[in-house]
């Protein structure tokens, strides 16, 4: 998904109501995708999601345009998963994936469905901060400087996560890819 | 460091870069909660992380997800059972604060290790006789769970209670970060007498913001309390630190 055009932030900065919603629109479903990764749960994610909308609304007079705008957001949201992970670990740790919407024309296989499970299994087993810099390093596609601005760590330590979840996620799901 | 990207990540990315359906009503249901928030005059949002101060706790993840759930108090309401982040919390600190915040965790250490007589901790719910006083104003004392503060008790939640003056108001919520900011969950008692609100919540150690809700919409923070910024909500917040040395 391309970077949205700066000049409809810019007018969402300055009040404009339809601008907001096009951001809104926009980044809606890279953030559900990345808070129903992080939660498991697309029940929370979506309350993650539409938390963190509502946070950018109120904070868009401080946003920096100098700051990438998607940085920012991601911040935003990542702090939100992060709260909200806090009381996802209090409830059942059964993972609720079922329900999960895939944007997918055709029903899919079997096989599919098992391995898409095995690999939301193996991604909600990983610690949260090797989970978040991995989302955000390769299924956000952010460079390591802008992980660090979301996330507060420094670059070798998020190159760490990302290599020790990338083990763990090759070691895990190995068995499965060759069954 | 070499960049892991082989054929099998590839096809676990793949799969997770499938973007999921989003509601029809999305867009709306955003626009009508920050309608709502304005319409309340509760902070949508200020996020300040740019002049914040961010610390990690070095907690790992187990530790969180084996961090005791709250428990409610058999007296007065309770919070919610929330505890945002645990352990893994982003610990946001405003500089202009920070002198505050030690001050705050210095006294709540003294409270929570028991170097306070014990009598101390025990506050009555009541504060004085002000019964006349409709200014709004709030103290807030923290009390052991248990006597015996070792390690694994500092991981337990702990009561707190919260008091506000506010004879005038309706009804009081306390929201805060320990409660999903839910303001239903946690409402407070009001004494008949002295006009007084309070609430005894369990809250888990650590640095946590709050505020209260008064009669719906008045959001009011805790006058005897530092102040904070708080990167979630960034509008002002009071800060309570439980359970740290």
């Amino acid at each position: 998904m391309s970077a949205i055009d700066m000049s409809i932030v810019q007018r969402a900065k300055r009040g404009d109501r339809a601008a907001f919603a096009a951001l809104v629109d926009h980044y809606y479903a890279r953030c559900l995708r990345f808070a129903v990764h992080m939660l498991g749960n697309s029940q929370d994610a979506e309350e993650a999601v539409q938390d963190t909308f509502v946070r950018v609304h109120g904070a868009l007079h401080r946003y920096d345009e100098f700051d990438r705008f998607e940085s920012w957001l991601f911040r935003i949201l990542a702090n939100r998963c992060r709260t909200m992970m806090g009381r996802e670990a209090r409830r059942s740790r059964v993972l609720v994936y079922g329900d999960l919407p895939h944007d997918r024309g055709t029903p899919p296989d079997v096989d599919a469905i098992v391995w898409r499970e095995e690999i939301q299994t193996a991604l909600a087993a990983l610690p949260a901060a090797q989970r978040e810099a991995f989302l955000l390093r390769h299924v956000e596609g952010l460079e390591y400087e802008e992980m660090g601005r979301i996330t507060g760590a420094g670059v070798s330590a998020l190159k760490m996560r990302v290599k020790r979840a990338c083990e763990f996620l090759r070691l895990r799901l190995a068995e499965v890819e060759r069954a | 460091m070499r960049e892991e990207q082989d054929e099998l990540i590839q096809h676990v990315v793949d799969e997770l870069k499938v973007l999921p359906v989003v509601p029809v009503d999305a867009t709306a249901r955003v626009l009508a909660r920050v309608d709502a928030a304005r319409r309340a005059g509760t902070p949508s949002a200020s996020a300040s992380d740019d002049d914040d101060v961010i610390f990690f706790p070095t907690a790992t993840d187990e530790m969180a997800a084996q961090a005791p759930a709250l428990r409610p108090l058999p007296s007065a309401a309770t919070a919610g059972g929330s505890r945002d982040g645990g352990l893994r919390r982003r610990f946001v600190v405003s500089l202009p604060a920070a002198i505050g915040y030690a001050l705050a965790a210095t006294l709540a250490g003294f409270l929570i290790r028991g170097a306070m007589p014990k009598d101390s901790a025990q506050v009555a719910v009541a504060p004085d006789a002000r019964t006349n006083d409709t200014s709004i104003g709030a103290r807030t004392t923290v009390q052991p769970v248990a006597e015996s503060v070792d390690r694994a008790a500092q991981e337990k939640p702990v009561a707190v209670q919260f008091v506000l003056d506010a004879a005038a108001a309706k009804r009081v919520a306390l929201v805060g970060d320990f409660n999903g900011w839910n303001g239903s969950a946690t409402p407070l008692a009001r004494d008949s007498a002295s006009g007084a609100w309070s609430v005894v919540a369990a809250v888990p150690p650590g640095r946590h913001v709050y505020a209260f809700l008064v009669d719906g919409k008045v959001w009011t923070l805790d006058p005897r309390a530092p102040k904070a910024k708080d990167s979630d909500y960034g509008a002002e917040q009071s800060v309570v630190i439980v359970g740290l040395p």
